[in-house]
């Protein structure tokens, strides 16, 4: 479970403060996915570093599994925007860097990440370098590599922005079946909102700058396998789409 | 086959450039500059032992300078680049030294160093370790933020950030520093070597000058071209072994 109590955050620049967040509060319960959507420069990516551990907050606390979150957290995986691929490892290098920087030797890594990739559909590119793949593969590999970690916790920043709109829809199939075989509580940020809808089983609307909690919305149906031609699906993304334009 | 290809058309300008050198060598007709091939002639009879010795002792200065210039400027750069309270001390340091001509301290090291191989590439090293040290802390600091969030979020620590990020990063540019450092090491190793002293490639070519030997002299620049070209090709060899991801 990951708790959000009363958070701010202030980024300081040579021009002064600059309010980031302001008075954030919610909960995302074990196992489900949350997504996040919001204009521009409404500190979404800001919120997913404090999740990650990767800033500290100016005010309040995150609390993940009963823990209060001062850095980088063993069992929270992270799927940065544009992908965070290392230019110069190969595909089979990027998606092992998490278990070498744990220190599992390389029979181990093989074990872990042999059946990781064929599922994912990366077999035979483990020897590829990055700039050799397409958008999706890319975003496949940093599936991967976050998956590998055997994470609890997994948090990704607009992961399939710069796909095709079929690519995407696949990734989104895939995130979906991984969410079913895994539980991992996930928080999603996305600019779609027919993503947001499909996916999240509980949408938190931010306004900002700088950033607050405008909405939240629970949809039971997210993730259903026709839930894209449901009423429903059609009905929360025009509620979504006023929301966000009032 | 386009390695074929490459080859060929590096002939082909090579060949180009000994019939440009010749037509302009019949046209001068000047005893002063020989044509290509009475310079291959007397570069086949200086060679050995003669030249061959000072090319070795120049050879020497140039990548001893050379490493001695990456061993303290790629740290310090890839330091200064990440940590800007470093940079805030030492970025006014190399500004204020930039424009002061290097080679203009020669007299002074000689003064203090003697003139063995120390005093020049002291200088060699002054020139280009500023170049090296300049393009490491750029090319540090223009590392997406990204790309060590996400290592750091896969708990890296700040040596396996370095390790991971930040050095192979950094590699394709220092590189490149380093061919271009190695040009200015050439030019300051030849007046370096023209000034005092008896030794090396530079000295070859004036003593040529001197005698009136103005075959030896071709001989000498042409193997200090040689050793130009050698040392430009293996960094090349160096950054196809140490970069693999920039390869096409
Ligand atoms: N390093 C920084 N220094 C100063 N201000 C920053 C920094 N990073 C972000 N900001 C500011 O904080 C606010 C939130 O930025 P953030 O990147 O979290 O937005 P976002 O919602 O992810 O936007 P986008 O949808 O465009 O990715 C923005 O107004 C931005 O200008
Ligand atoms: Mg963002």
């Amino acid at each position: 479970m990951i708790r959000v109590i009363n958070l701010d955050y202030t980024y300081y620049t040579a021009g002064g403060a600059v309010p980031a967040l302001i008075n954030l509060n919610f909960t995302v319960p074990a196992g489900q996915t949350c997504v996040l959507i919001g204009p521009s420069g409404c500190g979404k990516t800001t919120l997913l570093y404090l999740l990650g551990g990767l800033l500290q907050p100016a005010r309040g606390e995150i609390w993940i599994g009963g823990e209060k979150i001062k850095g980088p957290r063993q069992r929270t995986a992270m799927i940065l925007q544009d992908y965070g691929l290392l230019p110069w490892k190969t595909v089979w290098e990027n998606a092992a860097l998490g278990l070498a920087l744990r220190k599992l030797t390389s029979r181990q890594q093989r074990e872990r990440l042999q059946p990781l990739l064929a599922g994912l559909g990366l077999s035979g590119l483990e020897k590829r370098y990055p700039s050799q793949l397409s958008g999706g593969q890319k975003q496949r590999v940093a599936i991967a590599r976050a998956l590998s970690l055997e994470p609890d916790v997994l948090l990704m920043d607009e992961p399939f922005s710069a796909l095709d709109a079929l690519t995407r829809e696949g990734l989104q199939q895939t995130l979906v079946e991984i969410q079913n075989q895994r539980r991992l509580t996930t928080v999603l940020v996305t600019h779609n909102i027919e993503e947001a809808v499909f996916l999240g089983r509980q949408i938190i609307v931010l306004t900002g700058p700088p950033g607050q909690v405008k909405a939240v919305l629970a949809n039971e149906g997210a993730g259903r396998e026709d839930y894209r031609f449901a009423p429903e699906f059609h009905q929360l993304c025009t509620r979504v789409r006023q929301i966000l334009q009032r | 086959m386009p390695d074929c290809r490459r080859a060929l058309s590096y002939l082909a300008s090579l060949f180009f450039l000994f019939a440009f050198w010749w037509f302009l060598a019949t046209i001068i007709n000047n005893p002063g500059l020989p044509g290509p091939l009475p310079s291959l002639q007397s570069l086949v009879e200086v060679w050995w032992p003669d030249l061959a010795r000072h090319l070795c002792i120049s050879t020497y200065r140039v990548l001893g300078s050379l490493a001695l210039a990456l061993i303290t400027g790629v740290p310090l750069g890839l330091l200064a680049g990440r940590h800007p309270v470093l940079d805030s001390f030492l970025a006014p340091l190399v500004y204020l030294l930039y424009p002061v001509p290097k080679v203009a301290l020669l007299p002074v090291a000689m003064v203090l160093l003697g003139i063995g191989d120390a005093t020049r590439m002291l200088v060699i090293y002054l020139v280009i370790v500023n170049q090296i040290l300049i393009t490491t802390r750029d090319a540090a600091r223009q590392i997406p933020p990204q790309l060590l969030l996400s290592v750091a979020s896969l708990g890296a620590g700040k040596i396996s950030l370095y390790r991971q990020v930040i050095i192979p990063a950094c590699l394709p540019e220092i590189i490149t520093a380093g061919r271009i450092s190695l040009g200015s090491a050439i030019s300051v190793l030849f007046i370096s070597e023209t000034i005092a002293g008896n030794s090396g490639v530079g000295y070859f070519i004036l003593d040529g000058l001197f005698r009136a030997d103005f075959g030896a002299m071709f001989a000498g620049i042409m193997a200090m071209a040689g050793m130009g070209l050698v040392l430009y090709m293996m960094l090349n060899l160096v950054e196809y072994l140490l970069c693999p991801w920039q390869r096409q």
